[in-house]
């Protein structure tokens, strides 16, 4: 069921974002732990929105693998290190997803009225992890991540996180013809170059179509440049009531106009069709029926969509609603997503450029939007209002978050 | 390709990461570990494990009330919330996609490239991911609609590694 505007949100209060902080995503901190990392990031969020701890009345924790930490329930290490001692706090973890889902739980605590002020806070190690065999850190990291994948049933086949994403875009290929990989690569050089400037993003490059076609397969058909690097980093927002906002006299509230979820069967198993990630479609769906949305390409300003590899990006056009199925492509293969086009997409670098802090990826991706929506973004679409946040994540991209985000221009 | 990375931090007049400055004796490491054992018990799906592991047979599950088939194997129905009971696979089936691997974890780097696949399989109502063993595997090889037919190992421990597909050169020819 997909609810409305007009049948039963008004009940919820309206929820605005008051402030936003990130730490740079790189390979490692090593001068950090994640307790320090939430702590600078935490720092930057309450500086930005002119609050201190003591005004957050709750917390909302993205943390994704507890073996990247090194530490099971490390939320409770943070919500002492931040000093929310005696408050409320929760940890959401829903792989890539993380962020997106913390976002909706932080937003669900505010609406309820539970909370008037909401710190939500993604943070996340990655790089400690080291095989000492072959010395090497990327392997053992996607191990520590292959543990998300069903035990019995398919982490002892090697599958990884590019062999998942990979599959629904060689159904799609093998349905419509399409992406190609050279249109792939495109999406590649895009967030590759957007994350040029970025001072948070860990791999901006100016590069070509032929480098990433010359790049190795990782999962064939994509290619090393096709896939975003994990990170270490942190990200987060402060969220805050309607009635706070006036009382704080928030210059520019960021509002929450739209939300939606959805998790799919987590095997592909049970699936529809493989070719399509119908949780994207749903979770868009529910997000564009609350904020009153019927033409996303023409009534989204700015967006930034999960593109943990380039050929998954094409696809969310599509479950976004962006374009028909099939079509995809074509609003790279001519530009509409690029800077300057109809529908800037990832113009912060995506996870391709900025880098995959996993539980802080969606609210990296998030303050990126707010940073437009204020009109302080590093490549700012002109007069952008209306933005758009998609984060997905878990065993073959199951969960999916979708959030519109306006400005007090948009209505 | 032109790395363009810390040169920018400054444009924002924001702290440097301290990593970028700092030296190896400026923190402090050291290896670890996260290590648990177990005696996994595979509860209502052990039927299932003992048929693979005695008799190299597959099982899937059926809903008792609406036939649906699941594989793997479940023990209730998700849309009739009815017992399911057990019925043999033939094994055989086809790809629905497939993708080459030429990466992956410590422990397979040695076995690249792997073949894993979306594989519908006779009999069943869900797509099997699994691994299709073959020699110069490409993306050609394994494109949607190539039959495949399972293959057991020799010894068997009741793992679903004691399985794996090859392509079915008789349904091929067919």
């Amino acid at each position: 069921m997909l609810h409305t505007l007009e049948d039963g949100y008004h009940m919820a209060k309206r929820v605005a974002v008051i402030g936003i902080g990130a730490y740079p995503f790189r390979a490692r901190h090593p001068e950090l732990t994640y307790n320090g990392l939430a702590f600078e990031t935490t720092k930057r969020a309450l500086d930005d929105a002119g609050l201190t701890i003591e005004d957050v009345d709750s917390a909302v924790y993205g943390i994704y693998n507890d073996f990247f930490e090194r530490q099971f329930m490390a939320d409770c290490y943070v919500h002492d290190h931040i000093g929310m001692i005696l408050k409320p706090g929760t940890r959401v973890t829903t792989g890539g997803a993380t962020g997106g889902y913390a976002i909706r739980t932080a937003y669900a605590e505010v609406a309820s009225g539970l909370s008037d002020i909401v710190l939500c806070l993604g943070v996340e190690k990655s790089g400690d992890c080291y095989d000492p065999e072959t010395n090497e850190r990327s392997p053992e990291l996607v191990k520590a991540i292959a543990y998300s994948s069903d035990l019995t049933w398919v982490f002892p086949l090697g599958s990884y996180p590019a062999a998942s994403y990979v599959l629904p875009v060689r159904a799609h290929i093998e349905t419509f013809g399409n992406p190609t990989e050279e249109s792939m690569a495109r999406v590649s050089v895009k967030n590759h170059g957007n994350a040029i400037g970025n001072p948070y993003a860990q791999c901006p490059m100016q590069i070509t179509v032929e480098d990433v076609l010359n790049s190795r397969y990782i999962s064939e058909p994509f290619k090393k440049l096709d896939c975003c690097l994990y990170s270490e980093g942190a990200a987060a927002m402060v969220l805050a009531s309607e009635e706070k906002v006036r009382e704080l006299n928030v210059e520019n509230p960021i509002w929450i106009a739209g939300i939606g979820a959805g998790n799919d069967s987590v095997d592909g198993g049970l699936r529809e069709h493989l070719w399509s990630l119908t949780s994207n479609l749903r979770a868009s769906q529910q997000c564009y029926a609350m904020a009153g949305i019927k033409d996303p390409l023409h009534e989204i300003d700015v967006a930034e969509l999960h593109d943990a590899f380039s050929g998954q990006e094409i696809l969310s056009y599509e479950d976004c609603r962006f374009a028909e199925y099939g079509e995809g492509h074509t609003l790279i293969d001519e530009g509409i997503v690029c800077e300057g086009g109809q529908m800037p997409v990832n113009l912060s670098g995506g996870l391709i450029g900025t880098g995959h802090a996993v539980g802080a990826t969606g609210i990296y991706q998030g303050t990126e939007i707010i940073r437009q929506l204020r009109g302080q973004a590093i490549r700012q679409v002109h007069g952008a209002k209306r933005g758009f946040l998609h984060s997905v994540g878990g065993p073959l991209t199951a969960y999916c978050v979708c959030v519109i985000f306006e400005n007090n221009e948009a209505r | 390709m032109k790395m363009d990375n810390d040169d920018n931090e400054d444009n924002l007049k924001m702290p440097k990461p301290a990593c970028v400055e700092a030296s190896e004796e400026d923190f402090f490491e050291y290896p670890d570990d996260m290590t648990v054992h177990y005696i996994y018990s595979e509860g209502e799906n052990s039927f299932f494990f003992k048929q693979l592991r005695d008799n190299a047979k597959l099982f899937a599950a059926k809903c008792s009330q609406c036939g649906f088939v699941y594989f793997p194997p479940r023990g209730h129905c998700f849309k009739c919330y009815a017992k399911t009971e057990w019925v043999e696979l033939t094994g055989k089936g086809y790809v629905e996609t497939a993708t080459v691997c030429h990466f992956g974890r410590s422990q397979f780097t040695d076995k690249m490239p792997i073949v894993i696949a979306f594989i519908k399989l006779e009999g069943a109502d869900m797509i099997l991911r699994h691994s299709i063993v073959m020699e110069d595997a490409t993306l050609e090889k394994v494109k949607h609609g190539t039959p495949v037919k399972v293959a057991f190992k020799d010894q068997r421990e009741g793992k679903v590694t004691d399985f794996y597909f090859v392509p079915d050169e008789d349904a091929a020819e067919e």
